[in-house]
């Protein structure tokens, strides 16, 4: 008889926000229980898909936070 | 796990004693993923220049203000501050009034619109696109879910904290969200 565990415990497990003794657990489960294994890679290619996502904001953006913080040091050191 | 050279703390302490530097390696630090993470919570690429920038223009003013209390969560701070200035954007969207022209047609939708489309052309074939479409299909409660606790390295508790729900909720947002996406990838490959 295996320990039952949900797919929201296979997510708690892969983003890492489980104890030792649960991961123990599940990783025990997991060569039993295909539907978990198929969460728990479903997971890792979403993972794999998202850190392909690169979106760099504007050089000017940037360029207006630096000058930003630049002039509200100003600020501070005048007052 | 973060393994930066020089811990954010430490950066967010040296720019408190005046070191401007700290600011700029900072925000270069963290620029794609805030970027990233706002651009697919709102889907429009200016609009989210503009989130950008008013972010961390908000975390400079918050940082001098003595706002900020390190619990060693630079990142997930400055996220929980994008996060909130965009639902702020859309809900505000939401609420405009449609201008329409004499036939009734609402003239947004003239806008910029073809600048619009090349734009988001460009981030979609930059980048992952098929993914980056597919999420942008998610309902709104399941995305955001998933892009707080990818890009933005917020637990499902510090999550369910920002977005006013429980830990279960939460989570359960991130597994429909999860079985969508593999619906849809299913149905595209088919």
């Amino acid at each position: 008889m295996h320990e039952e565990f949900t797919p929201e415990d296979i997510i708690r497990y892969a983003y890492r926000e489980v104890t030792e003794e649960e991961k123990n657990r599940i990783e025990t489960a997991l060569p039993h229980r295909p539907d978990l294994r198929q969460m728990l890679e479903d997971i890792e290619a979403l993972e794999g898909g998202m850190n392909a996502i690169k979106i760099e904001p504007h050089p000017t953006s940037v360029k207006i936070i630096i000058e930003e913080s630049h002039d509200s040091s100003l600020h501070i050191s005048n007052s | 796990m973060h393994n930066h050279i020089i811990p954010d703390h430490k950066l967010v302490e040296s720019y408190l004693e005046g070191n401007e530097i700290a600011l700029e390696m900072l925000v270069k630090r963290y620029k794609q993923k805030v970027m990233t993470a706002i651009s697919m919570l709102v889907y429009d690429r200016y609009l989210a220049e503009d989130i950008f920038q008013e972010t961390f223009i908000k975390v400079i003013h918050s940082l001098r203000g003595g706002k900020y209390q390190h619990e060693g969560k630079f990142l997930p701070w400055v996220m929980r501050i994008a996060r909130n200035l965009s639902i702020d954007h859309i809900r505000r969207n939401k609420k405009m009034p449609t201008i329409t022209d004499s036939e009734g047609n609402d003239i947004s939708t003239f806008i910029r619109t073809d600048d619009l489309n090349m734009e988001d052309r460009m981030v979609r074939d930059q980048t992952h696109g098929h993914l980056y479409d597919l999420i942008s299909r998610l309902p709104e409660e399941q995305r955001e879910v998933l892009i707080l606790r990818h890009y933005g390295d917020l637990s499902f508790k510090e999550i369910a904290d920002i977005t006013g729900c429980s830990i279960n909720t939460a989570l359960g947002r991130m597994r429909y969200a999860i079985l969508n996406l593999r619906k849809m990838l299913v149905t595209v490959t088919k």
